[in-house]
């Protein structure tokens, strides 16, 4: 794996969680209502978001050999998915900019809600814009579902673990639907790698076992979880269990870069 | 519409790399960046005969670059049109829009996008632009010892030379419509079904 990959494997990954985080974010705030859910949760959340969003932002300007001709990534809006890609996180970036104001000020709901609608379709076109990006057709590797599957996955996964970060003082009554989501989707990034890795996994077997014993230990603490919800010291749990998944998920998205493998030259 | 064509005698080919070092040359290329490259492909099996094991290798080589593609893949994704198709109907690069992202190496199939480290931009073969505009032939080309090379064309080449442009490891032609005709060594058929495979690749 060359440097190239290193910066867009983070960059992948924290994009995804933001965008997940945002996701599961505006679920909760739909579900809950604007005005009923605490506003220390609309403003803290929304500022993991946005710092998550410009650390990936800024990962992913270290993979450019000439950073300064970076103002020229969208020209090929019409044609390229890298272009589409770019496009649709500086809209996401900026709205959540204008979103994080908005709340910040505190008395704007009807606007809350409606940049907190743009920001999710921005979402939903940036993560499928990545997706069609990475499933190139030369890349054998990579052209099939699991591409897809692995980085909605992530997106769920890595969003909802560390909203669950966020959120786990305020929110006892999610604990439980969080934490059974979790494992849920724990078991099928698993499943979906076991499925993907295929004859590759010979070469990485020694990352495998590694990403299995933490998704092993992630479903042990949500266990653990399950009957301390009612405990005030299920924080350092919650931790724990989002580190754990997001290392395994990096170990995941290291594999997807390594059996990068084109047909042809 | 392909507008040129290379003709690769894969038969001829022995593999000597002066293509390679002619491109360099001509256009002053670092170590590392290789506008045209030789592949060494080699496989073969053991075959029991009367209880007596006997081996059947072989090797070809293919001289390969771009191939100025009907449909280039790397034109399309390039994000910032940094490679575009110029007034001559060659596909170039503009090192004044390209951001270095890499991203037409990983989609062309032949390999043809170069990273330049010092430059930290895309470098391709540009088909030696100047030379064909005065009615001459890639140096690549020119400098064969073997006349394994050709080019010209695209109806010119096909006229020749038919129109097989796959043989392995190649991909299939369908995906970018290369300018590209192979006469296949006798041995490339065996390639698919005889685990083969390409040999020194740190030499590419």
């Amino acid at each position: 794996m060359n440097e190239n990959f290193t910066s867009l494997l983070f960059f992948t990954i924290l994009s995804q969680m933001a965008v997940g985080t945002l996701i599961f974010r505006e679920l909760i705030l739909l579900r809950g209502g604007f005005e009923f859910i605490s506003y220390q949760f609309r403003k803290r959340s929304l500022q993991v978001i946005v710092i998550l969003l410009f650390l990936s932002l800024v990962i992913a300007f270290l993979h450019l050999g000439n950073p300064l001709h970076a103002f020229n990534a969208i020209k090929n809006f019409g044609k390229s998915w890298l272009s589409r890609e770019i496009f649709s996180l500086s809209l996401l970036m900026a709205a959540l900019l204008l979103y994080l104001i908005i709340v910040l000020r505190n008395n704007h709901l009807r606007t809350e809600r409606i940049i907190s609608f743009i920001s999710v379709m921005l979402c939903i076109s940036f993560v499928y814009s990545m997706i069609k990006l990475y499933m190139i057709p030369s890349v054998i590797s990579w052209n099939n579902p699991f591409t897809p599957v692995s980085f909605i996955i992530t997106t769920f996964l890595c969003g909802l673990i560390l909203l669950a970060v966020i959120i786990w003082k305020n929110f006892d009554g999610f604990n439980y639907i969080i934490a059974l989501l979790t494992a849920i989707l724990v078991i099928c990034s698993l499943a979906n790698s076991i499925l993907f890795y295929g004859t590759f996994l010979k070469q990485v077997y020694y990352l495998f076992i590694i990403r299995t014993a933490l998704s092993i230990i992630s479903l042990l603490i949500i266990t653990v979880l399950n009957f301390r919800f009612q405990s005030n010291k299920t924080g350092i749990w919650w931790v724990i269990l989002s580190l754990i998944v997001v290392v395994s998920e990096i170990i995941n998205r290291y594999i997807f870069f390594l059996s990068f493998e084109k047909s042809g030259l | 519409m392909r507008l040129y064509a290379f003709y690769i005698n894969s038969s001829a080919c022995s593999g000597c790399k002066t293509c390679q070092a002619a491109c360099k040359d001509k256009n002053d290329l670092k170590p590392g960046v290789n506008w045209r490259r030789v592949y060494d492909i080699q496989g073969g099996e053991w075959k029991s005969e009367n209880g007596v094991y006997i081996s059947f290798p072989f090797a070809y080589n293919l001289s390969i670059s771009c191939f100025n593609c009907e449909t280039p893949k790397c034109v399309n994704a390039c994000p910032t049109k940094a490679i575009y198709t110029n007034e001559n109907g060659l596909i170039v690069i503009d090192h004044d829009l390209c951001m270095g992202c890499r991203y037409c190496e990983w989609v062309c199939p032949y390999g043809a996008p170069q990273f330049d480290q010092d430059l930290k931009m895309m470098t391709k073969c540009n088909l030696c632009e100047d030379y064909i505009i005065v009615g001459k032939k890639p140096s690549c080309v020119d400098s064969c010892p073997m006349r394994a090379l050709d080019f010209g064309t695209y109806d010119e080449i096909t006229e020749k030379y038919g129109t097989i442009a796959q043989v392995f490891p190649l991909p299939d032609p369908g995906l970018t419509g290369p300018g590209l005709v192979v006469k296949p060594h006798k041995d490339a058929i065996k390639a698919n079904s005889e685990s083969a495979e390409i040999y020194v690749r740190e030499d590419l």
